[in-house]
């Protein structure tokens, strides 16, 4: 059951990451987007990490992918074929890519049974304490240190984003 | 054997809901123009049966029966998705909504919760994820349609929406910190013994006497609230619908049994949140005093029972300020939902969790 | 006054007092009952119109059953909108003596100013308090004679006597005096 809804999920996702890609129509490829990120909260729910799941749905599919939808609808791109000039760029990196996951899938052998221990571990986990306790204290104890530079650096970005849509908020009027 | 009874008792308590949240939508369609024609000195609906009760079938039947009209210009895929991604947010949101006491009867040697579909962990998140999804039929409903009133109307709804989902999602945090737990289950059960325990007041967390005043959580309900009729786009938030500068905005080229899905996604939106607002600030089903007047399995159903007034009650509420407010202008709803409600809300997650901390 | 205002704002006072207002309407309607809708529930009932109300336009009779029009034109020649159409024709057998042979009023153009009424010397027109006049049918709204005159039937009941009989002098041009009465008895 488990490895049939992980195949149901994985297969979906990738073919649906290929679709935003693929697609010709932006719209089109955002709501391939959108359905992605389901299946990746379907992924999450798989895992028993229903906080990332919902945490999932909440910031990328309820407010990320709304703003890209907001710029594809301002642009009002019509079927915009630039990006099919990047074939050279797009084939080197594709390239790289696949190497690394040639050399991970390579490395990692699939386990034949992963199921049924892990899950059983991961349902005994959840009911010691709550699924989303136990993010909470490792975020803000074992990796509290990363979780405030990452908070730092979208400040950082927050800062930036302000100044430079708001022209002329240091000092005078600048071009 | 014991799946498919407990699969059984889940497909009957689902039609349940979902047929007693259909017939709550046909009534508020009627209920909305009954109750703002008495406020405004009008009469309302009054041909179509004694009083116009039988108004919401008419209404029914013609929208059913109506051409079914795609612009030439729409994009026909998502013209025809966009009704429907808007409808299935606002229905699944009910599942995880606690109707009546937590209660397990046995039945065919399997537990079933009557009162409850399910009780998942991240309940109110859950929640939040799908009322977040339900912009995207607006967004894409306003643009499929190429016409520029719908386009400035998905526009508009999905700044508002995003602005006003932030306010939902840290106004209920107060709640969340009181009760540690983010089942709507346990908010509510953590409610339980008389009005002054509800989390609008806050007495019931075991705080001293009087140090339960920081985490009352009168700050959270009204910004939630406000949040919530601007989330689901009634006035004095309907700016994306704005009848009389968009043309009904993103629903100017949708008739027939599409309009009605966006109609029924509204109204059903309209009742999750007073569904929500209830479990989470006014006790759910717990009556306004202590335990419950009647015995046994009655006593269950005057918990049902205290949970419908206050659904209706908010309900109302929604009608009571669409009558008397007028609509806000696009720049005051951006700077009211950023500048006002959201330090508000930081405000009162700040004193509630400093009061848990110190008191608890 | 500051710190009144602001505690107006953050208790939402203004707001509140407007929900007040449509609370106590919806109190008075519900509740207490001693608040009447202004709505007239319009094909069910219908208001009292004025007695000067300038509905659809209609040809009279005497009240022996003849027309009042003399086929004199002056209504057409009156008619801002061009409404009006009349053929006239001599009644047989007595010249002088006219008629309107054909009448027809074209009420899509109406405007229903009423000068034909001020301008018809025997009072043969008058206006009706008939409006609800939808039809499906553009030209249903051209009324013939018949129409008019049935408009008229319809709305006065009670017809005038012969010019003749209510005011036998200044009817006196009037040759065909078959039906002259006798001096005031």
């Amino acid at each position: 059951m488990a490895t049939l809804s992980f195949f149901y999920f994985g297969s979906v996702i990738v073919l649906t990451a290929i679709l935003v890609v693929a697609l010709r129509n932006p719209v089109h490829s955002v709501i391939a987007l959108l359905v992605m990120f389901f299946h990746i909260a379907g992924l999450f729910v798989t895992l028993h990490a229903e906080f990332l799941a919902a945490v999932q749905l909440i910031v990328y599919a309820g407010a990320i992918l709304v703003l890209y939808l907001f710029v594809v609808m301002i642009l009002n791109l019509q079927q915009d074929d630039s990006y099919q000039r990047q074939v050279k760029w797009g084939l080197g990196l594709g390239l790289i890519a696949l190497a690394e996951i040639i050399a991970i899938i390579s490395k990692v052998a699939l386990p034949e049974e992963p199921a049924s221990g892990k899950t059983a571990a991961g349902e005994a986990a959840e009911t010691i304490a709550g699924n989303t306790e136990t993010v909470g204290k490792a975020l803000y104890t074992t990796y509290l240190f990363p979780f405030e530079v990452a908070s730092l650096i979208l400040l950082v970005a927050m800062i930036g984003a302000i100044i430079m849509a708001k022209k002329g908020i240091m000092g005078p009027e600048a071009k | 054997m014991d799946m498919l009874v407990f699969a059984g008792a889940s497909v009957v308590k689902i039609a349940v809901v979902m047929v007693t949240v259909l017939l709550t939508v046909a009534v508020l369609t009627l209920a909305e123009r009954k109750v703002l024609s008495w406020m405004q000195d009008r009469m309302g609906p009054m041909e179509v049966g004694p009083y116009g009760i039988l108004q919401p079938i008419a209404d029914g039947i013609k929208l059913f029966f109506k051409e079914d009209i795609i612009p030439s210009g729409a994009n026909w895929l998502l013209f025809s998705l966009a009704p429907i991604i808007s409808l299935i947010p606002a229905f699944i949101g009910f599942a995880v909504v606690p109707y009546g006491p937590n209660v397990e009867v046995e039945l065919y040697g399997v537990t079933i919760k009557p009162f409850i579909i399910t009780d998942i962990n991240i309940g109110i998140l859950y929640v939040l994820a799908f009322t977040s999804i339900g912009a995207y039929g607006v967004i894409l409903g306003g643009w499929a349609s190429n016409n520029k009133y719908s386009l400035l109307g998905g526009l508009r709804a999905a700044a508002q929406v995003i602005s006003y989902e932030l306010n939902v999602g840290l106004a209920i945090i107060g709640v969340i910190i009181l009760s540690g737990s983010l089942s709507m289950v346990t908010i509510a059960e953590k409610q339980a013994g008389g009005i002054l325990n509800w989390n609008i007041i806050g007495m019931g967390h075991g705080l001293g006497i009087w140090w339960w005043i920081p985490v009352t959580q009168v700050i959270g309900f009204v910004v939630y609230f406000i949040a919530s009729v601007a989330e689901t786009n009634r006035l004095p938030f309907d700016l994306p619908e704005a009848d009389s500068e968009l043309v009904a905005g993103w629903m100017t080229e949708y008739s027939g049994m599409r309009f009605a899905f966006f109609f029924m996604a509204e109204y059903a939106n309209m009742i999750l949140v007073s569904c929500i607002a209830s479990v989470l600030f006014l006790g759910g089903y717990h009556a306004p005093y202590p335990g419950t007047l009647l015995p046994g399995i009655l006593g269950y159903f005057e918990g049902i029972a205290w949970f419908t007034v206050k659904v209706y009650g908010f309900l109302f509420l929604f009608f009571w300020i669409r009558a008397t407010l007028p609509r806000l202008r696009y720049d005051q709803l951006m700077r009211f939902g950023w500048k006002v409600l959201l330090p508000l809300a930081l405000a009162n997650i700040v004193i509630t969790s400093i009061a848990v901390y110190f008191l608890r | 006054m500051a710190v009144a205002d602001l505690v107006k704002t953050f208790t939402f006072y203004e707001i509140l007092v407007g929900m007040k207002a449509t609370i106590t309407v919806f109190i008075q309607r519900i509740i207490l009952r001693n608040r009447k809708a202004i709505t007239l529930q319009y094909p069910h009932e219908k208001r009292d119109l004025p007695g000067t109300y300038r509905g659809m336009i209609a040809l009279l009779k005497y009240d022996d059953g003849t027309e009042k029009c003399v086929g004199c034109d002056l209504c057409e020649a009156a008619c801002p909108s061009r409404v009006i159409t009349v053929i006239s024709a001599e009644v047989e057998g007595e010249p002088m003596k006219r008629y309107a042979r054909e009448y027809s009023m074209d009420m899509t153009r109406c405007l229903f100013c009423g000068l034909c009424v001020d301008a018809c010397p025997v009072d043969a027109l008058a206006m009706t308090k008939e409006f609800a006049w939808a039809r499906y049918n553009k030209r249903d709204l051209r009324l013939d004679k018949p129409q008019l005159l049935a408009l008229g039937d319809r709305n006065f009941p009670e017809r005038e006597k012969k010019l003749e009989f209510q005011h036998p002098n200044v009817a006196y041009f009037n040759i065909g005096h078959k039906n002259l009465p006798s001096k005031a008895s």
